[in-house]
C-alpha cells in the first residue's frame, strides 16, 4: 500500500476541551493487514484574551494542518508563546515554521539544547522554569516540573483558570488490547473522543506494554508508586480537572485513568524476583 | 575538522558544544567543550555516515563531508537515535549530498521534516531497522546488518542500556563501537583540545565524571535495578572486544586498554553505591 505523506486531522477536531484551551491533534494512520489504526500527535493552543501559547509543535509533516487550524482558531492574530514540552520531533518539529510565519513568537519553556538544534530561531528563546507564569489576559500558562519524563529538558505545563495539564509524554496509553502494538493508537472515529467518552475503557496490560516501552526506564526502576503519588500530589495542589498528553485521547476523568497507568507502570518493571 | 580514527576506513566529523549551562546532557555545573560525533565508514567508494551532527555545526560537517566524498556525492546515513543531537543536519546534508539509503528506527520518518517535494523524492530511501520488533523490547542481538559494501557490514543492535529507541552499531572491520549517548562523557578543557583520548594522552578521567554524564542524561539509574545492564555491558565488550569507542557526544576512546579502563568506570558508574 502507498505510504500516506502526510498525517491527517481527524473531522472531530479541533476541538474545544476547556475554558480557552483547544485540542488540535495530527493522527498518523498506521496501516496494518488488516485494518488501519491511528495515533494522536497532539498539539494544543490556551487562549486568553491578548495572547495565545501553543502546547508542542506536531510533526513537520502535519504543519499544513497546524498551520490552517492556527489561522482559523486565531482569526488574524498572533501566536504570541509556544511552549515545547521537550526536544523531540513529534514535541518541536514545527518551531522553525512557527518562527518563520510568526517572527514576534517567544519560544518558552526549558530551552536548553535548542540553539544547537535551531541556531536560526535563537533570539526567539526565552527559558523558564517550574512555577514561571505567562500572562495570557484572563488565562494563565504555568510552568510545571515535568514528573514523568524522558529527556531531562522535559517540562509540562498547566493551564489554571482551565484546570488543564499538559503532560508531554506522560500519561500517553493506548487502550483497546486488541491492538497489540506498542505505539498510543487508537481507532478512526476515535480521534476527538475524551477518555470519559471512549466506549472501550483503558487496559493495565496496554498501559504497562507502552509504558515498558515509551518510558523503557520503568523496567528497572520500581517506584511507580512514589512517581504517581507525586503526580496525584501535584493535581491535588493545582486542582487539575484535566490531563492533556501528547499521544493519545484527552484525559477527562484523570481520577479513574491514573490507577490504571500506574498499575500499568508497575507492571512495566521487570526484575522484581531478582530484587526480592 | 575532521579526524581520521582508521585509515581510509572510518573518520570522525563534527564540532565542539561549549558547556555554558545551556546544555541539558552534562552534569549541573560542567564545564569546557564536549565533542559532537559524526563519523564516516569508508570502504572503496561506498560510504555510511553514523549521525549527522548538530545542526549549529552543519557547515563545518558539510565541508568535511565535501572533502571526503566529492561535493554533491553519494553517502548513506544510520542514526543511532532519532534526537535532534543526531538527526539534525540532514536536510542541509540532502541538499548537498546524493542520500542513498537512510538507516533508522521508530515510526517517525525524518524525511517527513522536508517540504513535500523532497519528502515524495526521498522518502522511499528510508530503510526501517527495526521492523521486527521483539516482544518485550529487549536487546536484539545483532538483529541487523547494515552493507557499508559487499563483504563489510555495520552490525546493528538495540541496546539494553539505553533511554528512548536507541542503536549500537558495530564495524568489525575497525574494532569500533558505536555507542550513541553512553561513553560521553569525554570533554576538553579547550575547543581545540584533543577529541580522541587514547594512550597517548594523559587521561584524567573519573568514576565521578563518568556517572556524573550517565545520570545526567539516565537520571533513572540511581534508583533502578542495574544489575542486569551491568551484566549485559560486560557480557557485551567480553564478545566483541573492541579497539574504539566511539558515541555521539564527547572524546573518542581508542586501544584496548583505553577502551577497558573506561568501560570499568561505566561498570563502577552502573553501581550507584560505589560512586
Amino acid at each position: 500500500m502507498e505510504e500516506q505523506l502526510v498525517e491527517t486531522m481527524s473531522s472531530d477536531l479541533p476541538r474545544s476541551v476547556a475554558k480557552g484551551v483547544t485540542w488540535m491533534s495530527s493522527c498518523l494512520p498506521f496501516h496494518l493487514a488488516d485494518r488501519v489504526i491511528h495515533g494522536h500527535n497532539s498539539t494544543y493552543l490556551v487562549q486568553g484574551e491578548h495572547s495565545s501559547i501553543l502546547v508542542d509543535t506536531g510533526n513537520p509533516s502535519s504543519w499544513p494542518i497546524i498551520s490552517s487550524t492556527l489561522d482559523e482558531l486565531l482569526d488574524g492574530r498572533e501566536l504570541t508563546y509556544v511552549f515545547p514540552t521537550h526536544p523531540e520531533l513529534p514535541h518541536t518539529g514545527n518551531l522553525p515554521r512557527l518562527v518563520e510565519k510568526y517572527p514576534n513568537i517567544q519560544v518558552v519553556g526549558d530551552t536548553r539544547d535548542y540553539h544547537l538544534f535551531y541556531p536560526q530561531i535563537v533570539p526567539n528563546l526565552h527559558a523558564k522554569v517550574p512555577g514561571d507564569k505567562v500572562d495570557l489576559g484572563g488565562q494563565e500558562f504555568v510552568v510545571v516540573e515535568a514528573l514523568i519524563r524522558d529527556l531531562p529538558n522535559t517540562q509540562w505545563g498547566f493551564a489554571p483558570g482551565a484546570g488543564v495539564l499538559f503532560t508531554a509524554d506522560g500519561f500517553c496509553y493506548m487502550h483497546r488490547p486488541e491492538l497489540d502494538d506498542e505505539d498510543p493508537v487508537h481507532l478512526p472515529g476515535e480521534c476527538g473522543l475524551t477518555t470519559g467518552e471512549l466506549q472501550v475503557p483503558i487496559a493495565v496490560e496496554n498501559a504497562a506494554f507502552f509504558t515498558g516501552s515509551a518510558l523503557y526506564w520503568a523496567r528497572f526502576a520500581n517506584d511507580a508508586d512514589a512517581v504517581y503519588d507525586r503526580v496525584l500530589h501535584l493535581i491535588d495542589e493545582l486542582g487539575v480537572t484535566s490531563v492533556a498528553p501528547t499521544h493519545g485521547n484527552f484525559i477527562s476523568n484523570i481520577r479513574d485513568v491514573e490507577p490504571i497507568i500506574r498499575a500499568g507502570h508497575k507492571r512495566a518493571y521487570r526484575y522484581e524476583t531478582a530484587q526480592s | 575538522m575532521f579526524t581520521s580514527l582508521h585509515t581510509d576506513k572510518l573518520t570522525v566529523l563534527g564540532g565542539n558544544i561549549p558547556l555554558d549551562g545551556r546544555v541539558s546532557w552534562v552534569p549541573e555545573g560542567a564545564t569546557g567543550f564536549q565533542p559532537s560525533n559524526a563519523y564516516l565508514l569508508t570502504e572503496g567508494t561506498s560510504r555510511l555516515l553514523v549521525d549527522s551532527g548538530l545542526a549549529v555545526h552543519s557547515e563545518e560537517i558539510l565541508e568535511d563531508l565535501a572533502e571526503l566524498i566529492g561535493e554533491g556525492g553519494g553517502v548513506s546515513i544510520f542514526f543511532t537515535r532519532s534526537e535532534m543531537d543526531c538527526v539534525s543536519n540532514l536536510e542541509p546534508i540532502a541538499g548537498r549530498f546524493d542520500i542513498e539509503r537512510l538507516f533508522t528506527g521508530g515510526v517517525i520518518n525524518p524525511f517527513d521534516a522536508f517540504d513535500d517535494l523532497s519528502r515524495m523524492a526521498l522518502r522511499g530511501r528510508r530503510h526501517q531497522i527495526d521492523a521486527h520488533r521483539t516482544e518485550e523490547g529487549d536487546s536484539l542481538a545483532r538483529a541487523a546488518e547494515i552493507e557499508i559494501a559487499p563483504g563489510r557490514v555495520l552490525q546493528v543492535e538495540s541496546p539494553l542500556l539505553r533511554l528512548l529507541p536507541t542503536f549500537w552499531g558495530w564495524d568489525e572491520e575497525t574494532g569500533t563501537l558505536f555507542t550513541s549517548d553512553t561513553f560521553t562523557h569525554g570533554v576538553m578543557d579547550r575547543p581545540d583540545g584533543q577529541r580522541i583520548i587514547d594512550s597517548t594522552v594523559e587521561d584524567t578521567t573519573t568514576v565521578e565524571q563518568v556517572a556524573g554524564h550517565l545520570y545526567a542524561k539516565y537520571e533513572w539509574i540511581p534508583r533502578s535495578t542495574c544489575e542486569p545492564l551491568r551484566e549485559w555491558l560486560q557480557e557485551k565488550f567480553q564478545t566483541l572486544d573492541p579497539e574504539i569507542i566511539a558515541p555521539s557526544r564527547g572524546c573518542v576512546l581508542k586501544g584496548r586498554d583505553v577502551v577497558r579502563r573506561h568501560l570499568d568506570f561505566m561498570l563502577d558508574a552502573l553501581t550507584p553505591q560505589l560512586v
